[in-house]
């Protein structure tokens, strides 16, 4: 996966959640949020589609001695 | 018995020395506050003791002793906490200037547990701010010094119960592990530590970072004192939704049981890429240690922990930057700059990726207990894979450099969270630079006393945790 995200993107981002920022932290961020949403793919496309985050949980107390 | 002989002693050695009356609680409170306003301008561990309570709290210790009123098993020992477990009242910093003068608003459930069991508090100590960093770094409060050598980084986020631990100037202390804020103390300054099963210890009072993440766990010199801890803090709260209701096992009583016939896995993927040699022939002398006392020693193969990494990272940006929105928007320079940079970064991470990232969670830990756990009833791996940096090597404001450091120190510990199994956390040995290196001993989810009771039996046959920093 080829990722580009934009520091602009990311500084509107910011902008509407009221949190200023300038362009070179911007870029930071646009770049390590690249970095995490690639580190993930591989993971996440393995998700069933009725995979719920609560469960979680429900494995925890499964895998339980 | 000698202040220098009392501060030699384990929180369990201490409290069955008061019980059996050859050492006062003023003895011990008093040896524990000289030790710590001695250690303190070297190592910057304290953040405020609070002396004459202490004092006045030991006093009413002994008074109770002497009429036979035994208040628990920790009766009288003193102890100081990283200072983001709240009194109702009283200020509780989290490490950060936003809260320095902010009166908590309530009691944490584990410190009035601590409390129950006869536990003086004595003071707070130093931290990452708000517990987001694994370095021990703290811009507002001054960076947290190793006691094995002050020019070194303790590890974060407890830093200060780390480095006072090691200096012998508490006899324990709460910390918090959300990426590894147990374990990398424990590490890089040479004690124990426990990071508890998710939802196992409740929250409740306890500053958030990352509600899916956070857990909260001892600090001390030895496993057995961990595990006296854990079992005292553990069980149900009510005030704390996500802790888990299941009785609490005797910790203590089950660190007896011998660990001839446990499996414990060696990894052969990922926790030793990259290795210092040294700290990897420090493990392998462990694992040694291990097969002498009748464990079996068996390598196994670990699924793709790499995307688990980037998951835990977003739920613990997306999460932390939820709690600090509104500062972020009102009071940004009151951040220092890694935490500040840290948090906006959360404040981008799209909400259906966070959601991924936790509905993959139950996925992984399905896996790695069918892949992993099915053949080993412990995870053996390093904690670090490299040798203790410098403060002033890692002593980075924000941009990628940073990014990269603190992935590169969470790279070991990160799966733990993410997988919310427990992992115990001692001492293996020293380099020849005279640096701690620590091993994590993972276990099955709520089988925290696998972990304790192989941990216990590695110091019971070592001397490694006996090992103390000189203080002068």
């Amino acid at each position: 996966m080829d990722l580009e995200i934009t520091s602009d993107s990311i500084l509107r981002m910011l902008a509407a959640q009221g949190v200023a920022c300038d362009a070179t932290r911007a870029q930071g961020y646009a770049t390590a949020l690249a970095q995490m949403l690639k580190g993930a793919a591989p993971g996440t496309a393995q998700l069933a589609f009725e995979e719920e985050p609560a469960g979680y949980l429900a494995e925890q107390r499964r895998n339980a001695p | 018995m000698k202040p220098e002989a009392i501060l030699e002693l384990s929180a369990t050695e201490l409290a069955r020395a008061i019980r059996e009356k050859r050492v006062t609680c003023v003895a011990a409170m008093e040896a524990a506050l000289a030790r710590m306003h001695a250690v303190h301008p070297r190592l910057n561990c304290l953040i405020r003791s609070d002396d004459e309570q202490g004092l006045a709290a030991a006093h009413l210790a002994d008074r109770d002793l002497a009429r036979g009123a035994l208040r628990g098993p920790l009766h009288g020992v003193p102890m100081a906490h990283k200072d983001m477990y709240y009194r109702a009242g009283v200020v509780s910093t989290c490490g950060s200037r936003i809260l320095r003068e902010r009166p908590a608003p309530s009691t944490a459930t584990a410190l009035e547990r601590l409390d129950t069991a006869g536990a003086i508090q004595f003071g707070v100590l130093n931290m990452a701010e708000f517990a987001f960093g694994p370095t021990g770094h703290n811009w507002h409060f001054g960076h947290c010094r190793n006691a094995w050598d002050p020019s070194r980084i303790t590890g974060g986020s407890s830093s200060g119960s780390g480095t006072s631990i090691a200096a012998r100037a508490t006899f324990a202390a709460l910390g918090s592990d959300t990426g590894g804020s147990i374990r990398l103390p424990a590490h890089f300054c040479g004690i124990s530590g426990v990071k508890p099963t998710y939802g196992r210890v409740s929250r409740a009072g306890a500053m958030p970072l990352s509600f899916t993440l956070d857990t909260v766990g001892p600090l001390a010199r030895t496993v057995e004192d961990c595990a006296l801890l854990l079992r005292i803090i553990a069980g149900a709260d009510p005030r704390d939704p996500t802790c888990d209701p299941r009785p609490v096992p005797d910790y203590v009583a089950a660190l007896e049981r011998p660990i001839a016939g446990l499996r414990i896995g060696r990894p052969r993927q990922y926790f030793y890429d990259d290795c210092d040699p040294e700290i990897a022939a420090i493990l392998e002398a462990s694992l040694e240690e291990f097969r002498r006392l009748g464990a079996t020693v068996v390598d196994v193969d670990m699924p793709d922990i790499g995307p688990w990494n980037a998951a835990a990272t977003m739920i613990i940006t997306a999460e932390a930057a939820a709690y600090h929105g509104n500062w972020l928007r009102t009071r940004p320079g009151d951040y220092s700059a890694q935490v500040r940079g840290r948090l906006e970064q959360g404040l981008s991470v799209p909400a259906a990726a966070y959601l991924d990232a936790l509905r993959l969670r139950g996925r992984v830990l399905r896996d790695f207990c069918a892949q992993v756990f099915s053949k080993v009833d412990l995870l053996h791996a390093p904690v670090v894979s490299f040798p203790t940096p410098t403060i002033a090597e890692t002593d980075l404001s924000a941009g990628p450099e940073t990014v990269a450091m603190l992935g590169k120190t969470t790279r070991l510990t990160r799966p733990g969270n993410y997988l919310g199994v427990p992992a115990v956390s001692l001492n293996a040995g020293f380099t020849r630079a005279g640096m701690p290196v620590g091993m994590q001993l993972l276990a099955r989810p709520h089988d925290d006393a696998a972990a304790l009771r192989a941990g216990h039996a590695f110091q019971r046959s070592t001397d490694w945790h006996r090992k103390a920093p000189a203080v002068s």
